[in-house]
């Protein structure tokens, strides 16, 4: 056991006995393994940063969104829906939404607004926290009520003006009346109009309000334990036989969120190789120190041989050597390279997240390019022969 | 230790040169023998094959009855750490390591445990004289100092034989006279064989036994019955 702990003070003992050579090569691992490890967590980092926005809803839904043909009014929305509700399996809840755009006054003031109009079970997925009031129902039928984003509470409120339940708004010709208001939304890309900014009114009272279903979507969610693929597949067997010239777009997150891991696993690879080549760089160095290092003690190791140093001993002394150096190397590159990661997230507004992977291949890989690079050296070392080295001067 | 007709070539681009012609020689245990020669005359070259550090072309080295040409690279080095301490004229101590880390180098070679390591250097240290400057650097020693260090490190491992390459070489002549004199109480005392390369007469003249080289030959290989007048 103490040979091994010798062996380990004999190698520091020495590296630090020449500290400006031993910090030259630190400092090659250091940035090698500092790129490597920034890289490969800000990889890690903008994925977490993608996936979030897919939080929050559920990502037990699949969309079938309207790209083109002809436009299917309102009622022949609403018996799609009910047709796809009886004929594919595994769906508790499909909605229906048409979102456009308008302009929204008010004594007035205005503020560009989306217009959405939904079925009420739109709610049941959205489960938005209400402000005041309460949110539209089927049951309003094609009544004029509607329910206000949070951000347009706010947008007239920073004009000065309060909008409460019961006050009626004009959505470009046509008043409205204000039966809620909602909370803060979280956006989310899943859907149909950024909530905040919306006007929610049902359905069925979209043509009162000059709106047409030209951007028409459906959101089902998925029941517990049913795979998204038979979902998609029965919906675009169904859809092609109900809906045969209309060209629609059905995707869920799940597929959505493997693109997304697939892309990003492609850039963290891409960004771990820039880092690993800049750590193999340095041990290149490391390599080319030890080799002057090693030419420089000739006499020591001459030395040591004619004592009893075995070629094992000699090569394991400088082996441990170039390893000591390489980790010191790695666990100073952690550091930089987790503080250069955590200010790159910072710099773009995402949370951080350390993604332990990083630490393990940092380390890890410093630790190999140490025992790699400092091979050649080592074996040059116990390749000496004493009689060439001791009697020199 | 018996060499018979033992020959060692060095080879190089041009052809072979044959640093040792046949050399036969036969050491007692104990002796205090004394190599002399011109530069060039091989005695450096004997003093490799005796130590284990350098192979004969030809002929047969035989230590301790046994044929050293059976043995391989690490098996001498085993030998060497535990039968053979060897003595350099430039000292050849580690600078970064304080003394007794430097004489307990040898028993770190054969994985003694480290408070045995400590023991076995402080006594070869206490020997040389040394006790009070067990934790200082080679750099804080004078050259003596460092020699006796190197002879502590020679001796650590209580082997039979003490092979010295000039060892007095850098050293003044009082200091000089002093490490003399330390090899001489070890080989009277200890029993140690010593075997010194020199080119100063009178270090030679204070051994027994002295062997003269010429051109990788024995000139001649001459005793002096009066070894305790040597020592006057």
């Amino acid at each position: 056991m103490s040979y091994w702990r010798r062996l380990i003070v004999h190698a520091a003992t020495s590296l630090v006995s020449s500290p400006l050579r031993s910090a030259l090569a630190l400092l090659g691992i250091v940035i090698g393994s500092a790129a490597v490890i920034a890289m490969v967590n800000i990889g890690h980092n903008a994925k977490q940063a993608m996936l979030k926005q897919f939080e929050g809803m559920g990502a037990q839904s699949t969309t079938i969104e309207y790209q083109d043909g002809p436009i299917v009014s309102v009622a022949a929305l609403l018996d799609l829906r009910g047709h796809l509700h009886q004929s594919v399996s595994g769906l508790e809840i499909i909605a229906a939404t048409s979102a456009g755009n308008g302009t929204l006054r008010h004594r007035g003031q205005s503020a560009n607004a989306f217009v959405l109009g939904a079925t009420d079970d739109f709610f049941a997925i959205l489960d938005p926290r209400l402000r005041a009031g309460r949110l539209t129902a089927d049951l309003d039928g094609d009544e004029p009520y509607a329910v206000l984003g949070w951000q347009l509470y706010q947008d007239f409120r920073q004009q000065g003006i309060y909008l409460g339940v019961g006050d009626v708004v004009v959505i470009d010709r046509t008043p409205v009346i204000v039966v809620g208001i909602l909370e803060d939304q979280p956006r989310s890309l899943l859907l149909p109009s950024p909530i905040n900014n919306s006007l929610i009114a049902p359905l069925e009272s979209l043509r009162r309000l000059g709106q047409d279903t030209s951007r028409w979507r459906l959101m089902a969610v998925r029941a517990e334990g049913v795979d998204y693929r038979v979902v998609q597949e029965q919906l675009e067997r169904e859809l092609r036989r109900l809906l045969p010239q209309a060209l629609v777009r059905i995707s869920s997150p799940e597929q959505l969120i493997e693109n997304i891991e697939k892309q990003t696993r492609l850039l963290t690879l891409t960004l771990g190789a820039i880092g690993g080549v800049s750590l193999l760089v340095g041990g290149i160095g490391v390599m080319n120190i030890m080799l002057v290092s090693v030419s420089e003690r000739r006499r020591e190791i001459g030395l040591r041989m004619a004592i009893g140093a075995r070629v094992a001993d000699i090569k394991l002394q400088f082996l441990t050597e170039a390893l000591i150096l390489c980790l010191a190397g790695g666990c100073v590159g952690l550091v930089v390279g987790i503080a250069t990661a955590f200010g790159a997230t910072q710099y773009f507004g995402h949370p951080f997240e350390l993604s332990m992977a990083s630490v393990v291949l940092g380390v890890g890989v410093s630790t190999l390019v140490g025992l790699f690079f400092g091979y050649h050296p080592a074996a040059a070392a116990a390749k000496l022969d004493p009689v060439d080295t001791l009697y020199g001067d | 230790m018996v060499l018979e007709n033992v020959r060692k070539a060095y080879g190089h681009a041009t052809g072979s040169v044959e640093a040792l012609k046949g050399i036969d020689l036969s050491i007692e245990r104990g002796e205090l023998i004394a190599i002399v020669g011109q530069s060039g005359s091989g005695k450096s070259t004997l003093m490799n094959v005796l130590g284990l550090l350098a192979r004969p072309t030809a002929g047969r080295y035989r230590f301790d009855g046994e044929d050293v040409a059976d043995l391989d690279a690490d098996r001498r080095a085993a030998l060497r750490n535990r039968s053979i301490g060897f003595v350099f004229q430039s000292f050849h101590l580690l600078p970064q390591m304080v003394a007794i880390e430097n004489v307990a180098l040898p028993l770190y070679y054969r994985q003694t445990p480290d408070a045995e390591a400590g023991t076995l250097a402080r006594q070869a240290l206490d020997k040389v004289g040394l006790e009070a400057r067990v934790h200082h650097k080679p750099g804080e020693l004078s050259g003596g100092q460092q020699q006796r260090v190197a002879i502590a490190r020679a001796i650590v491992t209580r082997p039979q034989v003490i092979l010295a390459d000039e060892p007095t070489g850098a050293l003044d002549s009082e200091t000089g006279e002093e490490i003399l004199s330390l090899f001489l109480e070890l080989n009277r005392d200890d029993g140690i064989t010593t075997i010194m390369v020199t080119h100063n007469p009178e270090v030679a003249a204070r051994c027994e036994r002295c062997l003269v080289l010429r051109d990788g030959m024995l000139l001649s290989d001459t005793r002096s019955f009066d070894k305790h007048i040597s020592l006057a």
